[in-house]
């Protein structure tokens, strides 16, 4: 398999450049799995919908570290193997609760050279029906051709 | 008079306020260094990538991987936190019991705290992340904590009156190379009556 291929090169970007959007289904399954199987957070708001009202919540909800993976991930699937964040800062508005639909865009706002490295700072957005999920900016680094 | 979050002061009429001073002794006061339970392990990796819908050959295809210049499989940075999480036990013991693993670091003391005054709703705000160097699969993360900043009084929240709190988070390979910097604003509240009344069951 050509990795190099599927590298997005620092060349390449320009601001203002939108990222294309990416869609995950957010039910109770996404939201349970996310907290428990891949982050490992077993507070039970996330996953036990007694639990979570009992903790003066309508519903289960994402945990934060669910959140900043998939935003994440939809930024680094964009870039490629070659590309490394380097910050990310997220704020969460309304929470994702079960039969919902998350969509996640970014643009680049910035593109900048910087200790040898080749870095761009994006604007993201994860939006829910309710209105944004999570917003922030990341800083990332990416490969230069040549 | 504005506060230090740019917001309008709320007492609550019905309920009296937490005095700051119960906490103030305890904000700004890092943890010990905290060890693992675990390695960071393949398999903890292959996890997180199969829910985040996450292909990069890095974390998961070990040929690749060697023939990088890191010579082996990396974790996802935004994974750092995942590794220092408790395992299943401490973690249920902690939101269910109130049983901290580690009850004499500060933060955990204001917990307790907040706790008691009835602030029970707990809500994640906002998240950030310094990454420094990358984490191999093998590595061991121990990590500080420190709850940075607390509010001083109450504000109104769209879940109830609440307060404000940065923890610090700081985490280390086995090697005391700094990997990440982290920050976590948490908002803890008291959940309005109706909503207390209505889940009250």
């Amino acid at each position: 398999m050509d990795q190099a291929a599927q590298n997005v090169y620092w060349d390449d970007v320009e601001i203002k450049q939108d990222l294309p959007e990416k869609n995950r289904k957010i039910d109770t399954t996404t939201i349970a799995m996310g907290a428990t199987w891949a982050t490992h957070d077993f507070m039970p708001v996330h996953h036990d919908r007694d639990f979570a009202q009992s903790k003066g919540a309508p519903d289960v909800f994402m945990n934060i570290l669910t959140s900043n993976g998939l935003i994440s991930t939809y930024l680094e699937q964009w870039a490629g193997p070659g590309a490394r964040i380097k910050e990310i800062s997220i704020k969460l508005s309304v929470p994702n609760f079960p039969n919902d639909n998350m969509a996640m865009n970014a643009r680049i706002t910035r593109k900048w050279e910087e200790g040898g490295e080749h870095l761009i700072e994006l604007g993201f957005a994860g939006d829910n029906q309710m209105g944004p999920h999570a917003a922030g900016t990341a800083i990332m680094s990416l490969p230069k051709k040549g | 008079m504005r506060n230090d979050y740019g917001i309008l002061r709320f007492d609550s009429p019905k309920e009296a306020t937490m005095d700051y001073s119960k906490v103030e002794h305890l904000i700004g006061v890092d943890s010990p260094r905290h060890p693992p339970h675990d390695v960071v392990s393949d398999t903890d990796v292959d996890h997180w990538c199969q829910y985040m819908q996450d292909t990069n050959p890095i974390y998961t295809d070990e040929e690749y991987a060697k023939t990088t210049e890191h010579k082996g499989l990396l974790a996802p940075s935004a994974m750092v936190h995942v590794f220092c999480l408790g395992s299943l036990r401490p973690c249920l013991e902690q939101f269910v019991e109130g049983k901290f693993q580690y009850p004499t670091d500060p933060n955990n003391q204001v917990n307790v705290i907040i706790e008691e005054e009835g602030y029970t709703g707990v809500m994640a705000t906002a998240q950030t992340q310094q990454h420094f160097k990358s984490i191999k699969v093998g590595d061991e993360v121990f990590w500080t904590l420190q709850m940075a900043k607390f509010s001083t009084y109450d504000h109104l929240s769209r879940q109830g009156v609440g307060r404000k709190y940065t923890m610090l988070y700081q985490f280390y390979n086995q090697h005391d190379e700094l990997l990440c910097k982290q920050s976590f604003d948490v908002l803890v509240y008291r959940p309005p009556m109706v909503t207390r009344r209505l889940y009250a069951g």
